[in-house]
């Protein structure tokens, strides 16, 4: 997988980049980073800051509390505690948070709301159990 | 329960509360896991739905839903799906969304106080009395200013009352008596 040359073409300016976590990478980003345009990536990625465009990963998708984001996210498992803007598949479980606000429509197997999040748009569920499984 | 091969929608649901009686502060329906409804249904209250559903549910308390519904469902407050539950809605309008973890979810979800008409809102309606009644208000003001002003005066006027006569005695009786004279 062309990971590399798909994080260039982001202009992510996480500090702190790539964290090896028990063999996997996660993409971290602080508070005060800005990603904007197409990521790709083979791993987790954990969205803080202001990202915009589009971020695809094989791993998990993590939209920290307070982070704003206008970009389709697929993964594996998303979580969201923030505020997102824009289509989500998540290929095993898509969760939001009490205080995360969706605004976009969303593809996912598995979906757990909190009481106190925000939803607004169309929901679809399952077809993902081949994709899921065969990761 | 067992009316699940009743077929009228309405005497489910108002057979059901009387059930439910134990919740005692807001009216609940409830529709057991054998129970099952084909229709629209509106409940003042909460509803909770363990059976089966092919229609349209509205409700201006809470909805929860552990069983299985097919078609739109609105909820003035909130909306449970549990873990069970499955909702296959067109339009789903809530006010408060919970989507436990294994509950089936598809549609389209609508959130917030502008998906779901609050009809109570409209109730308040002694705002237009305020409005007529701000022309009158505007009337008085002047009144006021004048009916402070004579208070002094009277005073000032009571005054005066003895030191007046003394002199107008005095005038009106002198012109008369040099009129005559020179007349």
């Amino acid at each position: 997988m062309d990971v590399q040359e798909a994080v260039a073409e982001g202009t992510a300016s996480a500090d702190n980049g790539e964290i090896k976590r028990d063999g996997k990478k996660q993409f971290s980003m602080s508070p005060g980073d800005i990603l904007e345009g197409r990521l790709i990536y083979d791993g987790s990625v954990h969205a803080d800051g202001r990202v915009e465009g589009e971020v695809r990963v094989t791993g998990n998708i993590d939209v920290a509390n307070g982070a704003t984001v206008k970009a389709l996210l697929e993964g594996a498992n998303v979580t969201l505690k923030g505020a997102v803007e824009g289509p989500v598949t998540a290929r095993d479980k898509l969760t939001l948070g009490r205080n995360a606000r969706l605004s976009g429509d969303i593809q996912v197997r598995r979906l757990q709301i909190d009481d106190g999040a925000t939803l607004n748009g169309n929901v679809r569920m399952g077809e993902f159990e081949h994709q899921a499984s065969g990761q | 329960m067992n009316l699940s091969t009743r077929r009228p929608a309405s005497r489910l649901a108002t057979r059901t509360p009387a059930a439910s009686g134990s919740n005692g502060e807001r009216n609940s329906v409830v529709l057991g896991p054998n129970d099952r409804l084909v229709g629209q249904l509106f409940i003042e209250g909460d509803l909770r739905v363990s059976g089966t559903v092919d229609g349209e549910l509205e409700a201006t308390g809470d909805i929860e839903i552990t069983g299985r519904v097919n078609g739109a469902v609105t909820a003035y407050n909130r909306l449970v799906v549990g873990s069970g539950g499955s909702l296959i809605g067109s339009d789903v309008r809530v006010a408060r969304l919970t989507v436990e973890d294994g509950a089936t979810l598809t549609g389209k979800i609508s959130m917030g106080s502008a998906a779901v008409p609050s009809p109570k809102a409209v109730e308040p309606g002694p705002v237009p009395v305020v409005v007529e009644a701000t022309p009158v208000v505007v009337k008085p003001e002047p009144a006021k200013p004048q009916a402070a002003k004579p208070e002094p005066v009277k005073l000032q006027a009571a005054k005066p009352e003895p030191v007046k006569p003394q002199p107008v005695k005095q005038q009106t009786v002198k012109p008369i008596q040099q009129k005559g004279k020179r007349r």
